[in-house]
C-alpha cells in the first residue's frame, strides 16, 4: 500500500513538475475574473430563459434580474480603479463588471426606470473611463436614450464622442458596427436641434458628414464599409435635395456592388432607390418607369423584383393607366404567392385602386382576400378598417357599424391567437382605432393606455398615451381621466422633456374643467 | 484460429477478467489511477480558487491556452484539458499500476506470485514508462493524420465523417492489440524494452482475432463517451457548460471498468499462451 501511495505521489509529482516548468502564477485577478464571468453567464442564462415567454414574466422578475447584474458589478468591479490597468485579467474583470452594469441599465430602461439608467451610466462613466470600448458603448446607449427624449443636440454630442473614439467596422456586432451610421444621424439631429432644414441652416452639418464618408470611401476601397459609406453619401444628397448628386452616388454604388462576386448589398436595391428618387423627388415618372423596368430585366431573380412590380403599378396608376397597374399587381400576386408580405401588399393596393375607380364589388373581394390568404401580415390587419372606411365614405351607416363590429372581433381574435410581438401590437393599435370609430371611447382609451405602457420607451408609446389623454378630454370630457393618463406618462418618462410636459399638463388638468 | 473459436477464446478471457472483479485486491491499482485522475480533475475545475490558482492557472494555460481561463470556454475545453493531463497520468501512474495489476491477475491464474507486486511494478518503471510513451506517441501521431482529411469534407459529408471515425477506431484497436502484451512481458518475464515489443507483436500475431476482440470491447464501450466529449460544443451550448464536468467524470469511471476488463482479459490470454507454449 505504501508503494501504491508512492505511485499516486509520483503522478501528482509529474504534474507538479509540469506546473513548475510553467512557473507559478500570482495573478489572483484571473480567478476573480473567471468567477465574475461565471456569474454573468448565469445571469445571461436567466435572461434568455425569461425572454422565451416575456408575457408571463412580471416586472419584479426583470427588476430582480437587473439587481442581480448590478450585484455582479458591485462584487467584482469595486476597487478596480478608473485608470487603465496593465494586468489583462484586471482589464477583463473591468469589462465583465461593465457588461453587467450595461445589462442592468438595459433592463431598467426596458422597464421604464430612466432614473436608474442615468445613475448606472453615470457610474459607468466614472468607473470605466479607462476602457475606451465601454465608454463608447455607454455614450452610444445614452445617445439613443437622449434622442428618444427629444434632446437632439445632446444626443448628437454623445454620438460624436463615439465617432471620435471608435474606428468603424460594419462586421462588428458591437459599437464599432454602429459607427458608420452616426455621422449622418449627427447631421440630422443637429439640424433638428437648430430648428432648421438640411438645405438651409443644416448644410454645414451635412458637409461635415459628407467629408467623413468621403474619407471612409477613399480609405476603404472594396470593403463593406465603403459600400455603406457610399450609400450614406447618397442619403446626404437626398436630404439636401441635391437629386443629381444623389443619383450619381447611387449609380456609383451600384457599379461598385456589381463588380464584386458576393456584394454585401443587393445592387437591385440601389437601382430601386434611384427609381424612388426619380419618381418622388425629381418628379419624372417616365424615367422612374424605365428604371423600374430595368430592374426586372437586369436583376430578374433579385428579391427586389416584387417591390419593383408594386412600384410599377403605382407608377402606372399615377399616369392614369389603371389596366396596366392592375396587370403589374396580378403578376405580383401570381408570381410571388409564397412571399406573403409582397403578395398581400399587391392585393391591398389592387383593392384600393379598384375602390378608387368605383369597382367596389371587385375591391371588396380583394380586401377580404388579404386576411383570408395572408393572415399574418400587416396588410391583413389594415384591410378590415379600410372596408369600414369605404362604407363610412359612402354614408352607409348600417354597413359601417357591421364592418367595424367584424373588424374589432377580428383584431381581438388575432391578439388572443398569436404571441405578443410587433404584429399583435399593430393589431392592438388597429383595435383601438376601431373602438374609437365605434365611439366606444372608454374601451379605446383602456387599450391605448395599456399598449402605450407596454411599448414604452418606443416613440409610438408617447403618441398612444397622449392620444388616449386627448380622447378622454375631448370625447368623454373627463379631465381627471386625462390627468391620470398624463400623470402615469410623466412617471414612465420621468426625467425627459416629454415626461415633464405630461406631468405639467396633468397638474394643469386637475385644476381645470374641459372647455 | 477459426473465427468461432476466436470468439470463444475472447469470451473466456472476458469471463476470467469479470471473475476477478470479486477480488478487491485486484482493484487497488485501478482505483489508484482513478483517484489521481479525479484529483487532477479537481485541480483543473477549481483552478480559480485562491489556494489552487498559483499552480492551477498555469496548468490550465499550458494545457489549453489563455482562452481556457475564461468562463464558459474553460468547460468547452475541459475534455481536451483533461485528456492532455491524462497523458501524463497514463505515462507516470497508469503504466506502473498496469504492471502491478498484471502481476496480481497472473498470480490468480497460476503464473508467478504477487509478493511485492508494487515493488516489482516500480522496478519495471524504467521500461514501462517509455513503452507507454511510445504507444501514446503513436496514437497521437495517428490522431493527427485526421487533419489530412479536408475540413470542409468532414463538415459536409456524413459518410466521410463517420468513415474517418470508424477508421480511427480500427487503427486504435490494432495499435493497442500490438502493444497489449508488452506490460506482461516486462513484469512477468523480465523483458527489456525491445524484446518486450518484439514478443508482444509475436503473441498478438498468434492470438490475433481473440486479442483484437478483447481490445475492441472496452474500446467500443468507451466510444460513445469519447464521441460525446468530442462534440462537447453542441452539448454544452444546449445545456449548462458544467455538463462537461459530469461527462468527464463519467468517462473516468467508465475508464476504470474498461481498463480493468482490458488488462484482466489480456493477462488471461497471455498466461494461456505461455502455458500452451510450455
Amino acid at each position: 500500500m505504501r508503494r501504491a501511495l508512492s505511485l499516486a505521489g509520483l503522478g501528482l509529482l509529474g504534474l507538479g513538475l509540469c506546473v513548475l516548468l510553467a512557473s507559478c502564477s500570482r495573478d489572483q485577478d484571473a480567478g476573480r475574473r473567471y468567477r465574475a464571468e461565471r456569474e454573468l453567464w448565469q445571469a445571461d442564462f436567466q435572461q434568455r430563459e425569461l425572454s422565451v415567454r416575456p408575457r408571463d414574466v412580471k416586472k419584479e422578475q426583470w427588476l430582480a434580474l437587473a439587481n442581480r447584474y448590478e450585484g455582479i458589478a458591485d462584487r467584482h468591479g469595486k476597487g478596480l480603479g478608473a485608470a487603465s490597468s496593465n494586468s489583462r485579467s484586471r482589464q477583463g474583470l473591468q469589462a465583465v463588471a461593465a457588461r453587467a452594469l450595461f445589462s442592468a441599465a438595459q433592463l431598467y430602461g426596458a422597464n421604464g426606470d430612466s432614473t436608474r439608467v442615468d445613475q448606472i451610466f453615470g457610474r459607468m462613466a466614472g468607473e470605466f473611463s479607462g476602457l475606451p470600448a465601454v465608454a463608447a458603448e455607454v455614450a452610444l446607449a445614452k445617445g439613443r436614450i437622449t434622442e428618444s427624449r427629444g434632446q437632439f443636440g445632446q444626443a448628437a454630442d454623445l454620438y460624436q464622442s463615439v465617432v471620435d473614439r471608435v474606428q468603424p467596422d460594419p462586421e462588428s456586432a458591437g459599437v464599432a458596427g454602429a459607427v458608420v451610421d452616426l455621422p449622418l444621424l449627427i447631421a440630422r439631429l443637429r439640424t433638428r436641434a437648430a430648428g432648421s432644414t438640411p438645405a438651409a441652416g443644416g448644410r454645414s452639418y451635412f458637409d461635415e458628414a459628407r467629408g467623413w464618408y468621403e474619407r471612409v470611401v477613399r480609405d476603404n476601397a472594396g470593403s463593406r464599409i465603403q459600400f455603406t459609406a457610399q450609400g450614406h453619401l447618397a442619403d446626404i444628397a437626398v436630404d439636401l435635395g441635391d437629386w443629381p448628386r444623389a443619383l450619381s452616388a447611387l449609380q456609383a454604388l451600384e457599379d461598385q456592388l456589381k463588380a464584386i462576386p458576393s456584394p454585401p448589398r443587393d445592387p437591385a436595391d440601389v437601382r430601386m432607390a434611384q427609381a424612388g428618387i426619380q419618381a418622388r423627388a425629381a418628379k419624372n415618372p417616365e424615367q422612374a418607369q424605365a428604371t423600374l423596368n430595368s430592374v426586372l430585366e437586369d436583376y430578374p431573380t433579385s428579391p427586389a423584383v416584387p417591390q419593383a412590380l408594386h412600384e410599377l403599378a403605382l407608377n402606372a396608376y399615377g399616369r392614369n393607366q389603371v389596366g396596366e397597374a392592375l396587370g403589374y399587381l396580378d403578376r405580383l400576386t401570381t408570381d410571388y404567392k409564397s412571399s406573403p408580405t409582397a403578395a398581400a401588399q399587391g392585393l391591398l393596393t389592387r383593392a384600393r385602386i379598384l375602390e378608387s375607380r368605383d369597382r367596389w364589388g371587385e375591391a371588396l373581394d380583394a380586401y377580404r382576400s388579404v386576411p383570408a390568404q395572408y393572415p399574418l401580415t400587416e396588410q391583413a390587419l389594415r384591410a378590415p378598417l379600410e372596408i369600414a372606411a369605404h362604407y363610412d365614405r359612402v354614408k352607409d351607416q348600417a354597413a359601417t357599424a357591421t364592418a367595424l363590429e367584424k373588424a374589432a372581433r377580428d383584431y381581438r381574435d388575432f391578439v388572443t391567437k398569436y404571441p405578443p410581438g410587433q404584429q399583435t401590437s399593430f393589431a392592438r393599435q388597429q383595435l383601438a382605432k376601431t373602438l374609437a370609430l365605434q365611439k366606444k371611447y372608454d374601451e379605446a382609451i383602456t387599450e391605448m393606455v395599456s399598449l402605450g405602457q407596454d411599448l414604452a420607451p418606443a416613440r409610438i408609446s408617447v403618441a398612444l398615451l397622449t392620444g388616449a389623454a386627448s380622447m378622454a378630454y375631448r370625447e368623454l370630457a373627463d379631465s381627471l381621466k386625462a390627468a391620470d393618463i398624463l400623470e402615469r406618462m410623466g412617471k414612465t418618462y420621468e426625467g425627459s422633456p416629454v415626461g415633464q410636459w405630461a406631468s405639467t399638463e396633468a397638474a394643469r388638468l386637475r385644476g381645470t374643467k374641459p372647455q | 484460429m477459426q473465427v468461432g473459436q476466436s470468439v470463444k477464446v475472447a469470451g473466456w478471457a472476458w469471463r476470467g477478467a469479470f471473475s476477478m472483479m470479486l477480488r478487491p485486491i485486484t482493484w487497488v491499482p485501478f482505483l489508484l489511477v482513478t483517484a489521481v485522475q479525479f484529483a487532477v480533475l479537481a485541480i483543473l475545475v477549481f483552478f480559480d480558487k485562491p489556494l489552487i490558482l498559483p499552480f492551477g492557472l498555469p496548468l490550465v494555460q499550458r494545457l489549453a491556452g489563455e482562452a481556457a481561463t475564461h468562463y464558459p470556454v474553460f468547460y468547452y475545453a475541459l475534455p481536451t484539458l483533461f485528456s492532455r493531463a491524462n497523458l501524463v497520468i497514463g505515462a507516470l501512474v497508469a503504466s506502473i499500476a498496469g504492471g502491478t495489476a498484471t502481476l496480481l491477475f497472473a498470480r490468480f491464474w497460476g503464473m508467478g506470485n504477487s509478493d511485492g507486486a508494487w515493488r516489482r511494478g516500480f522496478r519495471a518503471a524504467p521500461t514501462l514508462i517509455p513503452l507507454t510513451l511510445l504507444v501514446i506517441g503513436i496514437l497521437y501521431g495517428i490522431g493527427a493524420l485526421v487533419r489530412l482529411v479536408p475540413r470542409d469534407l468532414m463538415l459536409t459529408n456524413a459518410a466521410v465523417r463517420w468513415g474517418t471515425r470508424g477508421g480511427m477506431l480500427a487503427v486504435f484497436i490494432i495499435v493497442q492489440s500490438l502493444f497489449g502484451y508488452t506490460t506482461a512481458w516486462v513484469v512477468l518475464m523480465g523483458h527489456r524494452f525491445l524484446p518486450a515489443l518484439r514478443d508482444s507483436f509475436k503473441v498478438t500475431g498468434i492470438t490475433l482475432l481473440p486479442t483484437l476482440l478483447v481490445v475492441a470491447l472496452p474500446t467500443a464501450l468507451l466510444f460513445p463517451i469519447s464521441y460525446a466529449t468530442s462534440r462537447i460544443d453542441l452539448i454544452a451550448q444546449k445545456l449548462r457548460p458544467e455538463t462537461t464536468l459530469a461527462l468527464v467524470s463519467v468517462q473516468i469511471v467508465m475508464e476504470l471498468f474498461c481498463t480493468f476488463i482490458l488488462v484482466g482479459a489480456l493477462t488471461r490470454l497471455f498466461v494461456w499462451r505461455m502455458e500452451v507454449g510450455r
